[in-house]
């Protein structure tokens, strides 16, 4: 035991807050073996640059044997690893050498339901008195729980589906060949925390739970955020601290924020369920703004995003493996959404499928480096998405979610330095288009040229990494003077920082109200150029079309000869 | 107990503020009514409320020093003698220190002079020394933020209760979400000398925000609903506002109905203001015809609901804060007299303000281009009238398309007249808009 967790702090039960996260797709990442898929093996060949990159924590979306129709999210067996992608032996390794490097793992475990091809699934329907009968939510017809929504309305007509073995219906919130598992069984609950166990004991170092706002189903309710969904979550989070201290739960419920800090648990004891909740309505917020050169989309969703208890923190992402969506949100954000986006071509074309960041952004760099300045500025830790820190393309022919899961691009060689596969036997193709291509653009390319996206991306997390203001701080949105410039401070103790961000293509002006700092003066971060002192009067800022400014707040400046 | 022997230097520096007006040469101090002390004078630092009667009545918070202060020169007005002593006169509002005495009344605990009431509405108490920070490039009030509060000095007084308090107090009390609470005012006797409410803190106005959107237009070179600047959904939700505000207002304050005399006495005062344009402007001569037949077909028959309105609305007034649009100043033209300020009258007058603005934030965006090209402006032009008023919930019927459309042209003569004497590169704008509506 001595040996799992080396090189990782688990008495620093906070490391959450100030975390970079980067979610990579083993299948797409680095394919050791030459047999045309990622493995577990090629991720840790890859360790090195993740390191050199300066990320905290890999997040790894399900990687069991499964049959592949939801992207692993249709889970067959909790605790084995697919046979394409490696063995338990090389998860071990691969873990292993994170963590000496510093980098901790969170893994997937998808709560709500298995593949129909899970051998519980398969107990359940063809022996119901048996150990497994009672596992998955059985009935004899399609009536109850009618009041909650389809989620995947577009491919499944109900929420029960008929299954002829064992001549019941059975219950399913997403796919019909994801049966849900049934949390009235205290069997099941065993069932999980038994796997939660299993990886914790191999040593991950937290969990991502999956569709976790669906647990129970209840007559007369939409089967979202129940009481009892909550109290399994506080069994789950009790189980974990009390046996394994410093791991992270990190909680899918794409909700409104005000339904999501439930999640977090009670404030009173700093937060007794998740860790961390993702925070879904700013990031679609981020673009409308850009987009509508306006701050207010965004400033709007932070005001209205409650506190939080104190160990706890929101995760936030520009892009991520799912798709552009607006399924979120109140009806009411959801028609302030419609209203701003469906109107406007551009935007629609975007919404419902899966694209990347730079083609979101029309390869644009400046825009690419507001954004993800925006995301390593913004109260939560940052989520990076594989691949969008060199500023890859997606192949939007590829279709469902394939799209954005094209293979790293590492070298301008043959398959882009991701396989020595013959090409053909890729199990996705590599981007070959002129502009996205991976001759034009990939990390041995963008690491040899100091004004890359990739070098670029990577000061500004080391820049964020010597302020505890942006992982720990409070936020406060200074206003301003100038609608298209969003203004803001992170505050932790005497470590104040400052954010001015431009969202307008223009360049623009804005006058801040800084004079609670009267005296003080204002640092760039990046060349660390002093800029003028504050006054009592508005203090002036011009900046460049999608510029931004990270300021440090330093004390009066110091003049030749002042210091003895 | 002190004697303005200095009255040139006031007179001096009242000429040179904004708040002034427009008024050209000397200005004459018939009078000055000096309020009790809001601090002794003896102790260093004397602050007192004078009420300075030049041509109208003006409010001159001044700050008498016994010292003089070489980082408050910008407000300083001259020297004076205060029982033979000589002190050093600034304008109070532009001395921090003596900002905080005139505020000092909000203060729980604090006991006024007698002579100058300030009135809380309920639950509201300003912290003890607060940092104040003075707002600049206003025109017609002096406004002060004080931790979360914005208190706006009057400059120009009437007697009477001013609109602006009046109004703001009524939606406060109603719990209105649309504009920003009233939380207090600073009275002596029947005038009002300031109000106090919540300071929007991260809110841009209307026309900024307009003016942004007309500007990425610009350089898109398509349609106005397909820009990434659209503004049309803020449009909208910036006539709900105004529809909510209008039910308000009729909810707490009187309202009428104006029957043949009333409609018959509104193409009046109309005709009215179109003969003094035509006596000022040149240009409107050749206007006049229209505009008398676009008047008179406002229908006498059809009775128009009237209350009170904001009656100065345009982009300017409103607020985008980071819960929705707010309204503000509900003063009316600051130029009326209060009579005209308060009169009902017709939500169309409203919301030709605003038609009207729209208008004019675009097309001061083309000004400021140097450009030509108007197509694009006018696009979006139409796109947003017709936004804020689906959000309004207008509804056209040919007698109210009538008087929306009077209002229109009225504001637009309004403003050939003003651009005439004080901005001529910008008189085109109502120009054309008066070519489009006749």
């Amino acid at each position: 035991m001595d040996e799992v967790g080396k090189g990782i702090d688990r008495t620093d039960v906070d490391w959450f807050k100030s975390a970079v996260f980067y979610e990579v797709l083993i299948r797409s990442f680095r394919d050791s073996s030459g047999d045309g898929v990622g493995d577990l093996r090629g991720l840790t060949e890859k360790l090195d640059y993740l390191e050199w990159l300066g990320v905290d924590c890999l997040w790894l979306p399900p990687f069991f044997p499964s049959p592949l129709k939801d992207g692993g999210y249709d889970v067959a067996d909790y605790t084995a690893v697919a046979a394409d992608i490696g063995t338990m032996a090389d998860f071990q390794e691969f873990l292993d050498e994170a963590h000496s490097r510093g980098i901790r793992v969170v893994i997937d475990v998808v709560m709500n339901h298995t593949s129909d091809q899970h051998p519980w699934f398969q107990a359940s329907r063809s022996d119901p008195d048996g150990p497994y009968g009672d596992f998955y939510v059985w009935n004899d017809t399609d009536e109850p729980y009618a009041d909650a929504r389809i989620i995947f309305v577009d491919t499944e007509p109900s929420n029960w589906t008929w299954d002829p073995v064992r001549q019941q219906y059975f219950w399913h919130r997403f796919y019909s060949h994801q049966p849900d598992l049934n949390f009235e069984n205290p069997a099941v609950h065993q069932a999980m925390l038994d796997a939660l166990k299993f990886w914790l004991e191999v040593g991950v170092d937290g969990f991502r739970l999956d569709a976790v706002p669906y647990l129970y189903e209840e007559e007369g309710t939409n089967g979202e955020n129940l009481a009892r969904t909550h109290q399994f979550l506080k069994k789950v989070r009790k189980y974990v601290d009390d046996n394994y201290p410093g791991r992270v739960l990190l909680a899918e419920a794409n909700q409104w924020p005000a339904d999501v800090v439930d999640y977090f648990g009670d404030p009173a004891v700093g937060g007794d369920e998740c860790h961390m909740c993702f925070h879904f309505p700013v990031m679609p917020r981020i673009f409308m703004g850009v987009r509508r050169e306006s701050r207010y989309p965004i400033s709007e969703i932070l005001d209205q995003t409650p506190e939080i208890p104190e160990h706890c923190q929101w995760g936030i992402f520009l892009r991520n493996h799912d798709e552009l969506t607006l399924e979120m949100v109140t009806d009411e954000d959801r028609d302030y959404m419609w209203k701003e986006y469906a109107s406007d071509p551009r935007m629609k074309a975007n919404i419902g499928i899966r694209r990347r960041l730079a083609p979101l952004l029309d390869n644009d760099t400046n825009q690419m480096e507001l954004f993800t300045a925006l995301l390593l500025s913004l109260p939560g830790s940052p989520v990076l998405y594989y691949g969008d820190e060199i500023g890859m393309g997606d192949n939007i022919w590829l279709g469902d979610r394939d799209g954005v899961r094209t293979p790293m691009q590492w070298t301008p060689d043959r398959n882009a330095g991701f396989s020595q596969a013959t090409p053909g036997k890729l199990a996705r193709p590599v981007i070959m288009d002129p502009v996205f291509g991976y001759q034009a653009i990939n990390v041995e390319a963008q690491q040899a040229s100091n004004s890359s996206l990739l070098q670029w991306t990577r000061r500004m997390i080391q820049a964020r990494r010597q302020h505890s203001a942006f992982g720990r701080g409070t936020f406060f949105d200074l206003g301003g003077s100038n609608p298209s410039v969003f203004s803001y401070l992170r505050e932790d103790g005497d470590d104040v920082m400052i954010c001015v961000n431009n969202l307008s293509r223009f360049p623009q002006p804005v006058e801040l109200d800084l004079h609670q700092f009267n005296g003080s003066h204002l640092v760039e971060m990046l060349g660390g150029v002093e800029f003028p002192a504050i006054g009592e009067l508005p203090y002036l800022l011009t900046l460049a079309g999608h510029g931004f400014y990270w300021f440090r707040i330093a004390g009066p400046a110091l003049t030749e000869g002042s210091v003895a | 107990m002190s004697e303005w022997t200095e009255r040139t230097e006031l007179s001096a520096y009242m000429a040179r503020q904004r708040w002034f007006g427009q008024a050209e040469g000397e200005v004459a101090i018939t009078e000055v009514r000096e309020l009790e002390w809001l601090s002794d004078p003896a102790d260093g630092l004397g602050v007192r409320f004078e009420l300075v009667f030049a041509g109208s009545l003006f409010n001159v918070p001044l700050s008498y020093r016994r010292h003089p202060r070489e980082d408050l020169s910008y407000g300083f007005i001259g020297a004076s003698a205060l029982d033979g002593e000589v002190f050093y006169v600034y304008d109070a509002l532009h001395d921090p220190e003596a900002r905080g005495i005139l505020v000092r009344g909000f203060v729980d605990g604090v006991v006024s002079p007698a002579d100058i009431d300030y009135s809380r509405l309920e639950g509201f108490c300003l912290e003890a020394d607060g940092d104040s920070v003075l707002l600049s490039a206003e025109q017609s009030n002096t406004s002060v933020i004080v931790g979360d509060a914005l208190i706006k000095f009057f400059r120009k007084l009437a007697p009477g209760r001013n609109p602006d308090i009046e109004i703001q107090a009524g939606l406060t009390l109603l719990g209105s979400e649309q504009i920003s609470p009233l939380l207090g005012w600073i009275n002596t006797g029947d005038i009002d000398l300031a109000m106090i409410g919540v300071f929007q803190r991260t809110a841009t106005d209307g026309w900024d925000s307009a003016r942004a959107s007309v500007r990425a237009l610009q350089d898109d070179a398509v349609r106005a609903r397909e820009a990434g600047g659209d503004f049309a959904a803020e449009s909208e939700r910036l006539g709900e506002t105004l529809a909510l505000v209008h039910e308000q207002m009729r909810e707490t304050l009187p309202t009428a109905s104006w029957g043949p005399e009333d409609v018959a006495a509104l193409v009046g005062r109309l005709n009215e203001r179109l003969d003094a344009a035509v006596a000022m402007h040149d240009a409107v001569g050749a206007y006049a015809g229209r505009v008398r037949e676009a008047y008179a077909a406002v229908d006498s028959a059809v009775p128009i609901p009237v209350q009170r309105v904001h009656g100065d609305f345009h982009l300017g007034q409103t607020l985008r804060t980071t819960s929705g649009w707010k309204i503000i100043d509900f003063e009316g033209e600051p130029a009326q007299p209060l009579e005209d300020r308060v009169r009902l009258d017709s939500v169309d007058r409203d919301l030709a303000g605003m038609l009207r603005s729209l208008d004019y934030a675009a097309h001061s965006v083309t000004i400021a281009l140097g450009v030509e090209s108007h197509e694009y402006v006018d696009d979006w032009v139409r796109r947003n009238r017709v936004a804020f008023l689906d959000g309004y919930g207008y509804e056209a019927s040919e007698s109210s398309a009538a008087l929306l459309r009077a209002y229109e042209i009225d504001k637009a003569l309004y403003e050939v007249v003003y651009e005439s004497n004080y901005r001529p590169d910008w008189v085109q704008i109502p120009l054309r808009a008066l070519e489009r509506l006749l």
